[in-house]
């Protein structure tokens, strides 16, 4: 009776030592995941480049719309990517969705508003999400991309003599609403209906700040009471933006 | 008496084996995380591949067929005592680097490749795989 107690009492012993090894084993192995281990980090820079280049697709896109290219080239070029992502298997299976948002402003992704308010936009925005399932790794990921190229333009004039006016005109552009610079401009300016090139007067003069911002001066001979101005430039991107202003006395 | 005996062998034998099979099954369970493990080179070189992408540097480079600057950027970005070759291939499965980008053939103890899929932020947005073979201690 007493030797079959003690039976009971190894098997039980043997079980609490089994538990006890397995409840280490666990603490470390979560513990250890907790580290960025080099497989945790070959995974994030595999998303990450994923990412990368969706924002290169939406950019791409960005510059053919805006030279002037059919809006659905947005769309097309997100199904070439992630078809084409959709072919790597290095993690498993790679799903990437683009959605193109629609909120106004946007329409099908791009926002194109070149109007005459002083301020220009090209725009691209879409949403993705990645998906990486099997071989162990699980990615479930959200992040918005938005690509947008915006142009500010302010100025005045002063009257030299007659309808003689010196023109000022300053110019900002922006990437997603930072300083950027851009890679080249063309100021015109309203003269009887048509579009003069400012740079074709005499005393034309532009003057780059380095950080985004320019500053041009011309004149010219302008009737009326104010001065329209059209300001069009490709950012370093190779995305075009154009903003128009009504410039004043001042 | 002797069947006595006989049961705390039994007894004895049975706790072995409950031990055994946890240790073993212990041993086995971090190696079911190992399956991603890749330490060191590719890591490495996917890394290399990011910094240069991450400013539009490598679409530049690949889509202007710019393979000296490629080579230059990479012999930047990896360190000296890796050696790599780089292949580019495009959308239709086509290789596009019309000479060799290396810094003298893959060579070493431990041999990595890395694959990179690349936009080129360009107007027609065109697809590159780029394949990068690296080799080092």
């Amino acid at each position: 009776m007493a030797g079959s107690r003690r039976g009971q009492v190894l098997i039980v012993a043997a079980f609490a030592i089994s538990i006890l090894l397995l409840s280490t084993n666990v603490y470390i192995y979560r513990n250890s995941r907790i580290d960025s281990s080099p497989a945790y980090g070959t995974l994030v820079d595999y998303a990450q480049h994923i990412r990368l280049g969706s924002i290169h697709a939406v950019t791409a896109s960005l510059v053919n719309v805006s030279n002037g290219g059919v809006t659905s080239n947005l769309g097309d070029n997100l199904d070439r990517w992630e078809s084409f992502t959709r072919g790597d298997y290095r993690f498993g299976v790679c799903d990437l969705n683009a959605t193109l948002v629609s909120q106004v402003p946007y329409s099908d992704g791009i926002w194109l508003d070149w109007g005459a308010s002083g301020v220009g936009v090209s725009s691209a925005y879409v949403d993705f999400t990645l998906e990486i399932s099997g071989r162990g790794a699980e990615v479930d990921w959200a992040f918005p991309v938005n690509r947008t190229t915006e142009m500010r333009v302010s100025g005045s004039y002063t009257v030299i003599v007659g309808d003689q006016k010196a023109v000022t005109v300053t110019m900002s552009m922006l990437n997603e609403g930072s300083p950027a610079l851009a890679q080249s401009g063309t100021l015109e300016y309203l003269d009887s209906g048509l579009w003069s090139d400012a740079s074709l007067e005499g005393d034309y003069a532009a003057l780059d700040y380095g950080n985004g911002t320019y500053r041009f001066t011309f004149s010219a001979d302008i009737p009326g009471a104010q001065v329209d101005v059209r300001m069009q430039a490709f950012d370093v991107r190779g995305v075009f933006v154009q903003a128009q202003e009504a410039v004043s006395e001042g | 008496m002797t069947r006595r005996g006989v049961v705390h062998t039994l007894d004895v034998f049975l706790a072995a084996v409950i031990i055994v099979t946890t240790l073993l099954f212990a041993s086995q369970m971090p190696r079911e995380r190992d399956y991603l493990e890749e330490t060191g080179i590719d890591s490495m070189g996917m890394q290399a591949l990011l910094v240069l992408d991450s400013n539009g540097t490598l679409g530049r480079l690949v889509d202007s067929g710019d393979w000296d600057g490629l080579e230059l950027a990479l012999r930047v970005v990896l360190p000296t005592r890796a050696s790599f070759n780089l292949t580019m291939i495009d959308e239709q499965g086509t290789v596009v680097n019309t000479r060799e980008i290396s810094n003298g053939g893959v060579t070493g103890r431990r041999i990595e490749s890395v694959e990179y899929l690349l936009v080129v932020e360009s107007s027609s947005c065109p697809l590159y795989r780029l394949r990068l073979q690296l080799g080092g201690q």
